[in-house]
């Protein structure tokens, strides 16, 4: 394994003394962001990783400092990968099978109890997790992991949502509420409505009304209330192909950047995946992404990306 | 209690209802559910009369017909899932004994509904489905029973008497369907009416047990009485059927359904059912079979109802435009369904489709289609959309009205074409940032893009795209009337040949994997400007 820390902005590999000034260069520059707190124990905020989806997906996660950081003895751990479509992995609009199963292996092998792997998909709940390969991944731990696709009102609970500016409360996942670790999966790619769609949007399958967001509130702020909520401990953004246009349903054009991303804080993956991919052929910077921007704002995370640090890796 | 008939019909009724709660082929051949409604010879009567074809599982029919010729109407007594229904109700609504067992003429009515069916589907009206048992007791299991049953399980786990993870295994969310009330009554009634007679619908309506008791007139295993009998006539006061004359050394065999309840009444062990041989006596009682005038008289009946039953206004009309029928906007039918005319000769509302159909997007049309297609599937997209990778409508078709095709050919088979409502539309009305039905279109087919003038993206439907699937009207958040809907224009029906084919001819472009060349602007390389970045982005 090749280890080589630098920063986004930056170029070259990067000494201790470049990292410690550049470290304290971002701290000033964050201003009220302790940056020093994360580089104190060797964590940056950003794990990217290259290679094949499952080893990339753990070694992304080790520079994150390993999934015994987030998942403890006994816990149960919730798994939010994108299964909305009946689609295989090849067409982009759903998390890797690999992806999923390199996270729920590790949860186990840190002490989880259970894990749930689930999404409120948009289409037919079977053919979903049939043809997204992801309903399969179950089969190689012993009942120990739990594929689900509930759409059934009885399977969820209305929750507040103290911080939520426009969105109060929400009818939400049992399971999600429940979890003592909450891992958010998404796949990478464009939305319609919200610019991209990643961990951020994709805390709405965690619940029961999505209708309401698009006609009773302003998408992007209902999708940062929710996020309030329900927010990753652990976000792995899968950029093992990404849907960079004519999402989230595709069919569009996909591309390979075969990379995973890993963070604490679902903002800055988010802002790091849409940095790191050409949607409709161009770049476009996080700020363009209203939900993005509005999470900054608020101080849910960070994507000022030029002042994080970021751990690459070739898994 | 005859052990061996009641066991019997417990088996079959339950290898019924299982057939159709898996609805899918367990075995190859007789235990296909399709094949199971194929062995109806009233459904397959009036589907072959009024279709002008041979279906499917004719063999199988003609081999029960074989059986029937030798064994009597055992089918009736022993195997159908109606006549099964009706004897486990029997004990809950029995009334008075009645005073004439045989229930005077009235047997006779059911050689008349036969007539009826026959005559109507000569015509081109295919009524077989208010009569045909099978796909009757299809129908009471698909639309009534098992809605019913779904709903008290899902109302237990609801109610939180199962436990949070039985309840997720045993939810099972309960299937709608329009009209259920209609259907509750109708077999209420047909069932009720045993108040009066046990068997009521087998002794006096049943077309196919007409047939069956025309094929059973002089059976091969049949009821003989020995000289011990003592003229008690316990065994005529008790026959289910009314089967047995006045004199009860008599039988009427083609009213007989070899339940041998006669055989463990009589006191002096008198009746049996033996095997005899074409040559021995068949001490008949008199027949019940419908006189001239009342044959007469269901033939211009028919005659009538078949004309009617082609007048009304939301069916197809009779006006032709470029080799086409006119349908009514709300009338999706299944992907594959033959021409109008074709599918509803064809369709024997046995209600397989509505059963197998993953989104409940099939439903039995009520007035969608007029008198004559009544009960028939529509595709109504508010209640599920069509998925792409699905095909099991057409491959549990026992009658062909909808075409088995391959998961390529059938996203090809246009079903409609889904049309925005702007006035409705969040988007176009309201400035709302609404995507949902692009987001739902499995195909590609709805675009979105800024409008001069607009501050958000707006829908628009393309048409070469779209295979009128309704995800999109399914998933629009509008309340009420969708603001992108489906209708029928533009659908295609073919009797023969490849949907796809005849879909590029007509320039079509229908696929879920992605394009090469998207017109979309890409022009530079910076996002400075907003006014031209991609959807979405803001």
């Amino acid at each position: 394994m090749k280890f080589a820390w630098n920063y986004i902005g930056g170029s070259g590999p990067l000494t201790r003394r470049s990292f410690l000034e550049a470290g304290l260069l971002g701290l000033s520059a964050a201003g009220l962001y302790p940056a020093l707190s994360l580089a104190e124990t060797g964590t940056p905020h950003l794990g990217l990783a290259r290679g094949d989806p499952g080893p990339a997906t753990e070694a992304a996660v080790q520079i994150m400092g390993g999934m015994g950081t987030y998942v403890g003895q006994g816990d149960n751990v919730l798994i939010k990968p994108n299964m909305s479509f009946s689609a295989g992995p090849e067409a982009g609009v759903t998390t890797h099978p690999d992806v999923v199963e390199a996270l729920a292996r590790m949860c186990l092998q840190c002490g989880a109890s259970r894990v749930y792997i689930m999404d409120h998909t948009l289409r037919d709940p079977s053919a979903c997790r049939k043809e997204s390969g992801i309903g399969d991944i179950a089969e190689g731990f012993q009942g120990r992991v739990e594929v689900q696709t509930p759409s059934s009102s009885h399977r969820f609970r209305t929750s507040d949502i103290p911080r939520g500016k426009q969105l109060g409360a929400s009818d939400m996942l049992k399971e999600a509420l429940e979890a003592d670790v909450l891992i958010a999966a998404p796949v990478a790619k464009h939305h319609g409505s919200t610019g991209v769609s990643l961990s951020m949007k994709g805390m709405m399958g965690l619940i029961l009304d999505r209708g309401a967001f698009h006609w009773q509130y302003d998408l992007n702020t209902a999708i940062v209330d929710l996020c309030t909520k329900l927010r990753a401990d652990l976000t792995v953004v899968d950029a093992s192909r990404a849907l960079t246009s004519d999402g989230p349903s595709g069919p569009g054009e996909v591309t390979r950047p075969k990379t995973v991303i890993a963070s604490r804080d679902m903002v800055a993956a988010d802002a790091k995946a849409v940095s790191l991919i050409r949607w409709y052929g161009r770049s476009i910077p996080p700020e363009k992404v209203g939900h993005i921007r509005e999470a900054h704002e608020r101080g849910l995370g960070r994507m000022d990306l030029e002042n994080l640090s970021t751990g690459t890796i070739e898994a | 209690m005859n052990w061996f008939q009641r066991s019997l019909q417990a088996l079959c009724l339950a290898l019924f209802v299982l057939l159709l709660l898996a609805a899918t082929p367990i075995l190859t051949g007789f235990l296909d559910p399709a094949r199971v409604f194929a062995l109806d010879p009233a459904a397959y009567l009036g589907a072959a009369l009024s279709g002008r074809v041979l279906l499917p599982g004719l063999g199988a029919l003609l081999f029960l017909l074989l059986l029937t010729w030798l064994l009597g109407r055992f089918f009736c007594g022993h195997v159908c899932p109606l006549g099964t229904s009706c004897d486990a109700v029997r004990p809950l609504v029995a009334g008075k004994a009645a005073s004439e067992p045989s229930g005077g003429r009235w047997p006779a009515a059911k050689y008349l509904v036969l007539l009826f069916i026959a005559a109507a589907s000569l015509l081109g009206l295919n009524l077989a489905y208010w009569g045909a048992p099978l796909t009757l007791a299809g129908r009471l299991f698909i639309l009534v029973l098992g809605p019913a049953g779904e709903f008290l399980l899902s109302g237990l786990s609801g109610a939180g008497l199962l436990s949070d993870r039985a309840a997720s295994a045993a939810w099972l969310p309960p299937d709608r369907y329009l009209g259920a009330w209609f259907f509750l009554v109708f077999f209420a009634s047909l069932l009720l009416l045993q108040h009066f007679r046990p068997r009521f619908w087998c002794r006096f309506l049943c077309p196919a047990g007409a047939v069956f008791a025309l094929t059973a007139r002089r059976p091969f295993f049949r009821r003989t009485v020995s000289d011990a009998c003592t003229d008690c006539g316990l065994c005529r006061k008790r026959c289910p059927m009314g089967a047995i004359g006045s004199d009860p050394r008599h039988t009427r065999y083609e009213e007989c359904i070899v339940c041998q309840r006669c055989v463990r009444l009589c006191p002096e062990g008198a009746i049996a059912f033996l095997g005899l041989g074409l040559r021995e006596k068949f001490p008949e009682a008199e027949p019940f079979l419908p006189g001239r005038r009342a044959a007469l008289q269901t033939l211009t009946a028919a005659a009538a109802v078949a004309f009617v039953g082609r007048t009304g206004l939301l069916e197809a009309w009779s006006r032709q435009e470029a080799g086409q029928r006119i349908l009514a906007g709300e009338l999706i039918r299944p992907p594959g369904a033959l021409p109008e005319d074709d599918f509803l000769n064809r369709c024997i509302r046995c209600g397989l489709c509505l059963r197998i159909c993953p989104t409940d997007m099939l439903q039995p049309a009520m007035g969608h289609s007029g008198w004559s297609g009544f009960q028939t599937p529509v595709a109504v997209a508010r209640s599920g959309p069509c998925e792409p990778g699905c095909t099991l409508c057409g491959e549990v078709c026992p009658s062909r009205a909808i075409r088995a095709l391959p998961r390529e050919e059938k996203v090809w088979a246009k079903m409609g074409t889904a049309v925005v409502d702007r006035r409705k539309c969040l988007a176009w009305e309201w400035g709302e940032r609404c995507l949902v039905c692009d987001e739902a279109c499995p195909y590609g087919a709805v675009d979105l893009s800024r409008e001069p003038g607009m501050q958000v993206s707006v829908p628009h439907v393309r048409e070469d795209r779209c295979t009128g699937c309704g995800a999109c009207e399914f998933a629009c958040p509008v309340v009420d009337r969708p603001a992108i809907a489906v209708s029928s224009m533009a659908e295609m029906r073919l009797a023969t040949g490849s949907y796809r084919e005849e879909s590029e001819r007509r320039g079509l472009d229908i696929t879920r994997k992605g394009r090469e060349s998207e017109e979309k602007p890409r022009r530079r390389d910076t996002a400075d400007d907003d006014s031209d970045l991609p959807p979405g982005f803001q």
